[in-house]
């Protein structure tokens, strides 16, 4: 495994959420995921909501953090997230994702089963990705992993 | 005497009491002016590399039919304008500035024959304009990207589905505390995507991967560049609209230090001629025992 840093940001419109230096992430890009390590070609990819995950070097231990929309830019400098919305799973409430889980799940099953026609099922399915993705990120980061898989 | 020296007294205290009210005003404006410029540097790497990446991604993805770059239905008879004011007054003339500008906008549409209809963002617009209807509440240094989302699908909505054949919005630019210049954009279709120069698009072409294609990358990005130029826009008008509210409770409270020296001398004269009187009187009633 290459131990060759490099710098990763994670911005958002609301400021930095993550700066630093690490040896390899793994990114939830439109096409799926896909990791980084030094030397990555110069890349632009759309992000899909999912868990980035970052390589910590000095904790040795992997860090979570649930994103969504926006994309990433792999330069040579470096690697920038910028997305519209990104959680460090520490500070996930897991009750509260569990909850937002269960209504959209709600929500969903009244638009199969009962066909109520007021539910917005874009919405719903994206709140249930959304609602996912932060309960598996701060699952995975309750548990202090050492590997990304 | 022409006042009583017990009235000018009292005048000065309430005017040292509101004096005291205005000082404290400029400094929450202050205080929060410089809390939103903070903001919105925070944005700025999020907001400028996506701007870049658009303008890029627009000169390699020529062939991109998205609604937000060109009409949906350039033949309806409304517009949508979207008005960013503040909430509270006492900011000078910064609410009465936008509120001017949009009725100048409604003109001008008038006169090519569009009714207007606007989605109110801060009260003081919706006082001035608003018949009945609703607002959404101003944006301050608290409120996130995420809050305009409501605001975004009244927009989006509206045009999507043909009610309206343009959405525009009318807010105050920053230029600086002293400063700021109501100005009208074109939010829909996009007017401010101008694609790059030849050279730096085949340079960017040359330089990254895209994934997935440039014309998915672009329709993915569009309705968040769309949001983005917003979310700066309102983080923006905040800014301007505490500049404005500084600079008029600086002035108020200057005004208010003459008016207390003025009304200090009043009431050294009032109090002067006061104790003349009396000894004029006494002296009076001297010379009268004397005589």
């Amino acid at each position: 495994m290459s131990t060759a840093k490099y710098a990763l940001k994670v911005v958002t419109p609301d400021g930095e959420v993550w700066s630093g230096e690490t040896t390899s992430c793994v990114i939830p890009g439109l096409d799926g995921y896909f990791g980084v390590w030094k030397g990555h070609a110069p890349l632009i990819s759309g992000l899909e909501q999912g868990t980035l995950m970052i390589e910590h070097p000095e904790e040795h231990r992997i860090r979570f953090i649930a994103v969504g929309g926006g994309f990433v830019e792999i330069g040579k400098d470096g690697v920038t997230v910028l997305a519209e919305t990104a959680e460090q799973a520490g500070d996930i409430d897991v009750h509260r994702a569990e909850e937002a889980e269960k209504r959209a799940r709600e929500r969903l099953q009244a638009y199969y089963s009962q066909n109520d026609l007021n539910v917005d099922i874009e919405r719903a399915i994206f709140a249930l990705k959304k609602a996912m993705v932060r309960r598996e990120a701060a699952k995975k980061e309750g548990e202090k992993r050492t590997h990304m898989f | 005497m022409a006042k009583g020296g017990k009235e000018i007294r009292n005048r000065i205290k309430s005017v040292k009491s509101t004096q005291q009210i205005t000082k404290a005003m400029k400094m929450v404006a202050a205080a929060r002016l410089r809390k939103s410029e903070g903001r919105t540097q925070a944005s700025r790497p999020y907001t400028d590399t996506l701007a870049g990446v658009m303008r890029n991604l627009a000169s390699v993805a020529t062939e991109v039919d998205h609604p937000f770059l060109s009409h949906v239905n350039a033949e309806a008879p409304k517009v949508m304008l979207l008005l960013f004011t503040g909430d509270k007054g006492l900011c000078g003339s910064f609410n009465a500035n936008l509120v001017k500008k949009a009725e100048q906008f409604i003109r001008e549409q008038r006169s090519q024959g569009r009714e207007t209809e606007i989605v109110f963002v801060g009260k003081k617009g919706w006082q001035a304009l608003g018949k009945g209807g609703s607002w959404f509440p101003g944006f301050n240094e608290n409120t996130s990207y995420a809050d305009l989302k409501p605001v975004n699908a009244v927009l989006t909505n509206a045009y999507l589905e043909g009610e309206v054949a343009e959405v525009h919005m009318i807010y105050a630019r920053f230029i600086n505390v002293m400063k700021s210049d109501p100005t009208a954009v074109r939010l829909l279709p996009i007017q401010s995507l101008e694609p790059a120069g030849e050279d730096e698009a085949e340079g960017f072409a040359d330089n990254y991967d895209l994934e997935p294609s440039p014309e998915e990358l672009l329709t993915a990005l569009l309705p968040r560049y769309f949001q983005t130029i917003m979310f700066q826009a309102a983080m923006e008008n905040f800014t301007s609209e505490n500049g404005a509210r500084m600079v008029a409770m600086e002035n108020a409270t200057k005004a208010a230090g003459d008016m207390i020296d003025a009304l200090t001398l009043e009431y050294n004269k009032a109090r002067q001629a006061g104790i003349t009187l009396e000894l004029l009187d006494i002296v009076g009633g001297a010379e009268a025992l004397k005589g």
